[in-house]
């Protein structure tokens, strides 16, 4: 069955003008976002900073081409949950290619959804490895125009 | 110059997530020789982490390795042996 990415995000999944200046203080403030947006119980939050950090730790998860893909399996999230901050300037994210990041999509599912968190990071992968896309995230103004731009993509890369 | 080509099935647990991509890689990059993986019809270059990503490759997975260089035979032995690990 494909993905389709509106299933999974909405406006309140996307982050405009990432500014934080290292991997830490980004990741923070995103897993801040979604307790704000009501997408992770405040309850969890430490938890799921935790965990996001520790698997950090275990190699950075910015893969290069301007790409993060930060991610954890934990017990507290149902299901997936997908967010989406985008830096036009770029922020230092310990990337593999020592490059600035663009894009920050970070991942957070159920640890028994193992088969959903490797769909999604192939779809995700799938779409952002056209650097047009990813040229274009840089530059768009409104989360519906991210949304909008995501769409468009998905269709062609299906 | 020699190219090798073999079908390899994955065996690692819970497929090629980013840690095992990332690391498949790095193991790709340490060689001369080109690496392709082909899944499904679909080529990708071996030594893209997203491109590797992308193919979505799940535990039990049957993939075509392909390595063209002068370190083929090390590239495909090494490369082959990870993918075949029963580990994360």
């Amino acid at each position: 069955m494909n993905i389709n990415i509106l299933d999974h995000l909405d406006t309140n999944g996307i982050i405009l003008g990432i500014k934080q200046k290292n991997k830490k203080l980004i990741i923070i403030s995103i897993i801040e976002h979604l307790v704000l947006k009501g997408k992770i119980d405040k309850k969890h939050k430490s938890e799921i900073l935790k965990s996001v950090l520790q698997r950090e730790d275990m190699g950075s998860t910015a893969i290069g081409s301007r790409i993060a893909f930060p991610h954890t399996r934990i017990n507290c999230v149902k299901n997936i949950i997908v967010c989406i901050g985008i830096s036009k300037e770029g922020v230092d994210f310990d990337s593999l290619d020592q490059e600035p990041v663009n894009v920050i999509a970070l991942l957070l599912s159920n640890q028994k959804e193992a088969g959903l968190h490797l769909k999604m990071l192939a779809f995700l992968a799938r779409m952002l490895r056209d650097k047009y896309l990813v040229q274009r995230l840089k530059s768009v103004k409104t989360e519906e125009g991210v949304l909008t731009l995501l769409n468009k993509q998905q269709e062609v890369v299906r | 110059m020699c190219e090798l080509e073999e079908y390899v099935e994955v065996k690692r647990k819970h497929g090629l997530h980013v840690r095992p991509a990332t690391l498949f890689v790095q193991m790709a990059n340490k060689f001369d020789s080109s690496v392709r993986l082909e899944k499904n019809g679909e080529i990708v270059n071996g030594k893209s982490i997203i491109g590797l990503l992308s193919l979505g490759v799940n535990k039990g997975v049957k993939m075509k390795l392909t390595v063209y260089g002068e370190d083929s035979r090390e590239a495909m032995d090494e490369l082959k042996n990870f993918l075949e690990e029963d580990n994360d």
